[in-house]
């Protein structure tokens, strides 16, 4: 009896042994994905020298995938895979024809629907066709602005113009995206999204070294936001911007010193005790 | 004091004479390799249902997703190599003892008597076992403590050798160091247990007292082999570059040959070798 019972055992752990990994169950899903995204990995390591018949067979299969696994997460990593192949082989026309087909099919999810729209965006300035691009790229800040891609979007079009070495251009773009979180840190004071909203403020600040204003931004927000979210971070940053772009020293100690008060187990309070005795010194 | 090459000369001439002795080892890596493959498919349906509430609760959700599960797998294969020795190795450690004190004696090898010994024995070299095993796991997260505390303390180096090295390669040195001599100064716990007829407490005591009288002989017959496993913890370590540069696979397959390296040539070649080494001192030691 114990015998055939150790011997039953012993089939049904075979058994389930072997039935192991042939179930179509989401980890079979992510091991097909993730070998079909290393062939399209190998595709932009060079894509100059792959030739067309790899990357026909790669969209073909991506696309058998996306259709047999409609539902799953990776369905939709896998559409937008297909449009960075074309984009990496300049087939940028197949790449938004792609992503378009993409917008229709997820027209009601914004995350989706600003993510597409960036890609899109992103093919006309690959090719150097900068106005296209920017109509995209207001339109995503226009329609969803409360999307992620939506929210750092006015800081995506000044640090293109930094790039083109363009300051006009740049302090322009950073204006209007001053003006842009302004509002919505108006619209939103008491959340966590309003405090973001005016740290990329006082971001924009930064970018076109405005130190002044940069600092009066972190000051409301230590009025705004004292005693509802952790501030150690903004007040290590105003002491960095005092000492190193203002060589304000004297305020630079007084924020250090609020910082060791106010948060003496911050993760900046070691550092912070460093710097306060380094300008003591001096 | 006996030579080293007597006594590889004697595990050597052992499995050649008496293959036999190599079986325990051949039934526990069998044993070994069926938990390797249970910790392999263990994210998958249907062990999933069973395994996959431990490692979310333990190491994450996403540790049940591929590729990201090999980068657990040699740490769950090592766990899961440790209960398998606890279990069974306690089991095979004393049937190879007696077998090879059967040969050293030159008398018939009676396979069935070993095993018979070794049930007798297993609860004490089970507790032997378990104790080596406890005190290895607590052990090696002391260093890594101490060394945290200096230094975000605010120190930058200790004995000229900066953080990053000593929290990378230092803990490493150090757990396989620890390792080798937890191992060597309970080593003979095993014989003194099975051949000498000693309780728990008592042979522990032996092995510490015979480890120290044979101290460098027990630490060349258990650090030699040992090193042989070197580049499978180089390999471990650098899990997920493998992953990323090879394919996730090949973590698995390093754990394959990880496990036979351990059990079918370190383990008998440190077992047979001290079990010899033991069986030499007591014949000079009763002869003096």
């Amino acid at each position: 009896m114990k015998k055939i019972f150790s011997q039953k055992l012993l089939l049904i752990l075979f058994a389930l042994m072997i039935c192991s990994g042939c179930a179509n169950d989401q980890y079979a899903i992510e091991k097909e994905y993730w070998w079909l995204k290393k062939q399209a990995n190998d595709i932009f390591k060079n894509p100059f020298s792959t030739p067309p018949r790899q990357v026909e067979v790669a969209v073909a299969k991506f696309n058998n995938f996306i259709r047999r696994h409609p539902t799953s997460p990776m369905a939709l990593d896998a559409e937008f895979t297909i449009a960075l192949i074309y984009q990496a082989k300049e087939q940028y026309a197949a790449a938004r024809e792609q992503l378009n087909a993409v917008l229709n099919k997820h027209s009601k999810s914004d995350q989706v629907c600003a993510e597409t729209m960036f890609l899109i965006g992103n093919t006309y300035e690959v090719e150097d066709k900068w106005p296209l691009a920017l109509e995209k790229y207001k339109a995503i800040i226009q329609k969803y602005p409360m999307t992620q891609r939506g929210f750092s979007m006015p800081m995506y079009i000044p640090a293109y113009y930094k790039s083109k070495f363009q300051p006009e251009k740049m302090v322009a773009a950073y204006q209007e995206a001053i003006d842009h979180y302004r509002n919505i840190a108006h619209r939103f004071t008491n959340s966590p999204i309003g405090y973001q909203a005016y740290n990329l403020v006082a971001d924009c600040y930064i970018g076109m070294n405005d130190w002044t204003n940069a600092i009066s931004t972190y000051n409301t927000m230590l009025f705004k936001y004292k005693g509802k979210l952790p501030l150690d971070t903004l007040q290590m940053t105003m002491a960095m911007i005092y000492y190193r772009e203002m060589q304000d020293t004297a305020n630079a100690k007084i924020k250090l010193q609020e910082l060791l008060k106010e948060y003496p187990h911050s993760r900046f309070a070691s550092q912070a005790k460093k710097f306060l005795k380094e300008l003591e010194k001096k | 004091m006996v030579s080293i090459g007597k006594i590889y000369s004697s595990t050597f001439s052992s499995l050649k004479a008496r293959p036999l002795i190599y079986v325990p080892f051949i039934f526990l890596t069998v044993i070994e390799l069926i938990s390797l493959v249970i910790v392999y498919f263990s994210p998958q349906l249907p062990l999933r249902l069973f395994f996959g509430p431990i490692i979310r609760t333990f190491w994450g959700e996403q540790f049940l997703h591929y590729p990201v599960n090999f980068a657990l797998l040699p740490k769950l294969a090592s766990l899961s190599q440790k209960v398998d020795y606890l279990f069974f190795g306690s089991l095979m450690s004393s049937v190879v003892v007696v077998m090879v004190a059967q040969f050293f004696r030159k008398e018939k090898m009676n396979f069935k008597s070993a095993v018979r010994t070794g049930f007798k024995k297993y609860f004490h070299v089970f507790a032997v076992i378990l104790l080596v095993t406890v005190l290895f796991q607590y052990s090696m997260k002391a260093l890594p403590f101490l060394l945290y505390k200096y230094f975000s303390s605010g120190h930058a180096k200790l004995l000229f050798i900066p953080a990053s090295l000593w929290l990378s390669l230092g803990v490493i040195v150090f757990n396989f160091i620890l390792g080798i001599l937890l191992q060597c100064a309970f080593i003979y716990s095993i014989p003194f247990i099975v051949l000498d007829n000693l309780k728990f407490g008592k042979a522990i005591i032996r092995s510490f007292v015979l480890f120290k009288k044979i101290f460098l002989p027990t630490l060349v017959l258990a650090t030699l082999p040992a090193l042989l496993y070197i580049p499978i913890i180089i390999l471990d370590l650098n899990a997920v570059f493998l992953i990323d540069t090879l394919f996730p696979e090949f973590i698995f397959l390093v754990a394959i040959i990880g496990l036979g390296l351990n059990v079918l040539l370190i383990d008998p070649l440190i077992t047979l070798a001290t079990t010899f080494l033991f069986l030499e001192t007591r014949k000079t030691s009763q002869s003096v």
